[in-house]
């Protein structure tokens, strides 16, 4: 069964650079432009896995991964913070496990894969 | 505060305006005060007046007193000397000098002691005859001639020639003198025989010395005490059981005013009161007698002589009193002068006066200075509370400010760390993308790349990264520049740590063909730290040994000091440091020229990176180094447990 992910991202190219290696490694990959389609998508499509940014407009990174975890049918689904900045509110939420992984931007391609292939086992 | 708002208490001498209503009582009280010293003055002076006034009779009836007892003296002596006439059938010349003498001697007053014959026309040449033979053969009755001059008697019915005389001189040439030719006298001397008494003269001239040339003055005559008045008494010849008697003559006494009153003033201290001696004759005028003037008078002090009709406009202190002479009425003013009042006006009406004045003065001065001070602290109290209520605003300004001035630095601070994550998210954001792409390229996802472009793409990845590093260190530095870096204190085992970092970096100096050594001890090392960038310092370290180092050995140790540190030093046997160069290391963007190793990536942060994670930790961060021979970066911890 082909694993699905749920990528949201203002900043289309990001999304072309992870899509190409995802789509590569065998993964459905949809986009979210901020963080409210992130929610939203996230009902219906039902991802696997979801890559958050962080500084979005209409909704931000952190407000989704809130409502995500505050919806009894995609609480359980792990997010990764993809971030180009890093600060406490990141750290907290690592922390408090709301989000399963933070990865910061420009992000290493081979962590990247390695952390995602380890939360889709 | 400004300058001129300052008000030292001392220093100023500043006049301050009394407001009226403060000074009214302060003028209430000496207005008071000072009618109170005058009435004061006025009350006792009138009760001294009274007194003085009380005084002064009492010293005006002894004068009076005095000069009556006197007068009287005068009266008996006259009668004495007309008992002498009567007590013999014939005084002869020597028995009347004998009595006169002796009582001229006792009486200064009296000038002369006349006896005076009553001589009928018939009887004239017989007398004329006796008397040439008695007295001197040129003897005759004389009259004064019109012009002046003694001439012989005209005939009339009866002549009055002065018999005896005494003192005899100078007054022997009057001898004969029919004074019956005097009116004044004549005029005496018939009222005397009338009524068989003693009577005297209006004011008569009694000394007539005018040896100093001067024309006639009265006002000289008074003061020279040249009037008096003279008195007769009748002597008749006693016939048993019968009367009308036949007249002898008279025997009378010349006195003076001027020694009447000086005898009577011998013997009375004098106080200073002048005495006028008034006649009241002839009719209703007053001639003046004389003036005595008191002796406690000053020489030279001469007044305008009070004359009888100015008495009642005299002003002040008089007494007078009439006084009977022989059947005449006379006056006498007593008139203090100013030496009377000398002695009896005390000061101390003025004084007591002077000192309740003195005292109101005072007593003003005291208020006035009071309310002045009060009125000055008031306004120093208007004042103070006015700097204040100024210091006051200022100080609440002044925290405003500064306030907005720390909301502006917070807000400088904030959009300095929002800036910098700001830029460094919108930097980090395209490079992102690059990286991705060198990246996808790279390993080939979108198909083979050949060896050229792979190297190509290889360098572009380099810098990729190189630039990317310096991003994050630039905005790790301005974390822990502003303060914003919150350490997460956890107690670590360092020995975990650094074995774990020693192993990351192994593959790394293999490939250099470096020999690393490790000297780390066995039972742990623990110190309390924030793991992530204890490792960062400890990765920078090492990284920088392994850059520097191209052959050799590189030697990690892990100690404990004797200060209580934990020790973790890295020994690489690099180009070493200058010792002119060790200070500059730990400098933001400092990368030593002389290792000309620009080219191996660094950012130049990375040490003033890692002195301000160990110096935030409480740490040390140093090096040792012997230039050529390699260095050895070193940084403390202080042990868990430990106090030092």
């Amino acid at each position: 069964m082909i694993k699905k992910i749920l990528m949201a991202d203002d900043e289309p190219d990001i999304f072309k650079i992870v899509k190409v290696r995802l789509v590569k490694q065998g993964y459905d990959v949809l986009l979210a432009d901020n963080g409210r389609e992130a929610v939203e998508l996230a009902g219906a499509y039902q991802p696997d896995l979801i890559i958050m940014d962080y500084l979005m407009p209409v909704m931000n990174g952190l407000e989704a991964v809130t409502r995500l975890r505050n919806t009894a049918d995609l609480k359980h689904i792990p997010i990764i913070l993809m971030s180009a900045s890093s600060n406490s509110i990141t750290e907290e939420l690592l922390a408090d496990s709301k989000i399963n992984a933070f990865i910061p931007k420009p992000f290493d391609a081979a962590e990247l894969m390695k952390v995602i292939t380890q939360l889709l086992k | 505060m400004n300058d001129s708002k300052k008000h030292p208490v001392s220093g100023r001498r500043q006049s301050v305006p009394v407001p009226f209503k403060n000074i009214l009582p302060v003028t209430l009280i000496f207005l008071l005060g000072s009618g109170i010293s005058i009435g004061t003055f006025l009350f006792l002076s009138a009760q001294e007046n009274n007194q003085i006034r009380a005084q002064f009779i009492i010293d005006a009836k002894d004068r009076y007193n005095a000069i009556k007892t006197e007068t009287r003296q005068n009266r008996n002596i006259l009668q004495s000397l007309a008992a002498f006439f009567y007590s013999s059938a014939y005084v002869d010349r020597s028995e009347f000098e004998n009595f006169s003498s002796r009582i001229l001697k006792e009486q200064p007053n009296i000038q002369a002691l006349e006896w005076v014959r009553a001589v009928p026309d018939q009887d004239r040449d017989a007398y004329e005859r006796r008397m040439k033979e008695e007295v001197s053969p040129d003897f005759e009755i004389k009259e004064i001639a019109p012009g002046g001059g003694l001439i012989r008697a005209a005939r009339r019915t009866e002549y009055y020639p002065i018999e005896y005389i005494e003192p005899i001189a100078p007054y022997n040439t009057f001898l004969g003198l029919d004074i019956g030719t005097i009116p004044v006298k004549a005029q005496a001397m018939q009222t005397a025989r009338e009524q068989n008494k003693s009577v005297s003269t209006p004011r008569l001239l009694v000394q007539n010395d005018r040896t100093d040339g001067l024309p006639f003055s009265e006002d000289r005559a008074v003061r020279s005490g040249q009037y008096g008045f003279m008195l007769f008494q009748p002597i008749f010849k006693l016939t048993e059981g019968k009367s009308p008697e036949k007249l002898l003559g008279f025997v009378a006494a010349v006195l003076s005013s001027k020694q009447t009153v000086t005898k009577a003033m011998k013997n009375i201290a004098p106080v200073g009161i002048d005495i006028y001696y008034y006649d009241s004759a002839p009719q209703d005028k007053y001639p003046m007698l004389y003036y005595w003037p008191s002796v406690a008078r000053k020489k030279n002090d001469i007044k305008k002589l009070i004359q009888y009709e100015e008495i009642e406009q005299l002003g002040g202190l008089y007494w007078i009193n009439k006084i009977e002479v022989i059947g005449r009425m006379r006056y006498l003013l007593f008139v203090p002068t100013s030496v009377y009042f000398e002695g009896k006006r005390t000061i101390f009406p003025g004084l007591l006066a002077a000192a309740l004045w003195i005292i109101t003065g005072m007593l003003s001065y005291y208020f006035y200075t009071h309310i002045r001070r009060t009125a000055l602290i008031e306004k120093l109290v208007e004042q103070r509370t006015e700097d204040l209520k100024q210091a006051n605003e200022n100080l609440i300004f002044e925290v405003a400010e500064r306030k907005k001035a720390e909301k502006a630095a917070q807000e400088v601070a904030h959009l300095k760390s929002e800036f910098a994550s700001t830029v460094s998210h919108e930097l980090r954001t395209p490079l992102t993308v690059i990286k991705g792409g060198i990246d996808v390229l790279n390993d080939e996802v979108l198909g083979e790349v050949n060896a050229d472009q792979k190297d190509m793409l290889g360098s572009v990845k380099n810098n990729v990264d190189r630039l990317s590093r310096l991003i994050n260190d630039v905005l790790d530095y301005q974390k822990l520049e502003s303060g914003k870096t919150r350490f997460a204190m956890k107690d670590q085992i360092l020995n975990t740590i650094v074995h774990g970092l020693v192993q990351d970096i192994a593959p790394t100096a293999s490939k250099k063909g470096l020999k690393l050594i490790r000297e780390i001890p066995a039972d742990p090392v623990i110190v309390s730290c924030d793991k992530d960038k204890i490792i960062q310092v400890l990765f920078n370290l090492l990284t920088n040994a392994l850059k520097f180092t191209d052959q050799g050995s590189i030697t990690v140790r892990l100690e404990r000091t004797e200060q209580g540190s934990a020790k973790v030093s890295i020994k690489d046997e690099g180009p070493g440091i200058k010792e002119e160069d060790k200070t500059k290391l730990f400098r933001t963007f400092s990368q030593l020229e002389s290792v000309g190793t620009r080219t191996t990536g660094g950012t130049g942060l990375g040490l003033s990176i890692c002195k301000r994670i160990i110096e935030g930790h409480g740490g040390t961060i140093g090096v040792d180094s012997v230039f050529g021979k390699g260095s050895a970066f070193y940084f403390t911890l202080k042990l868990k447990g430990s106090s030092a």
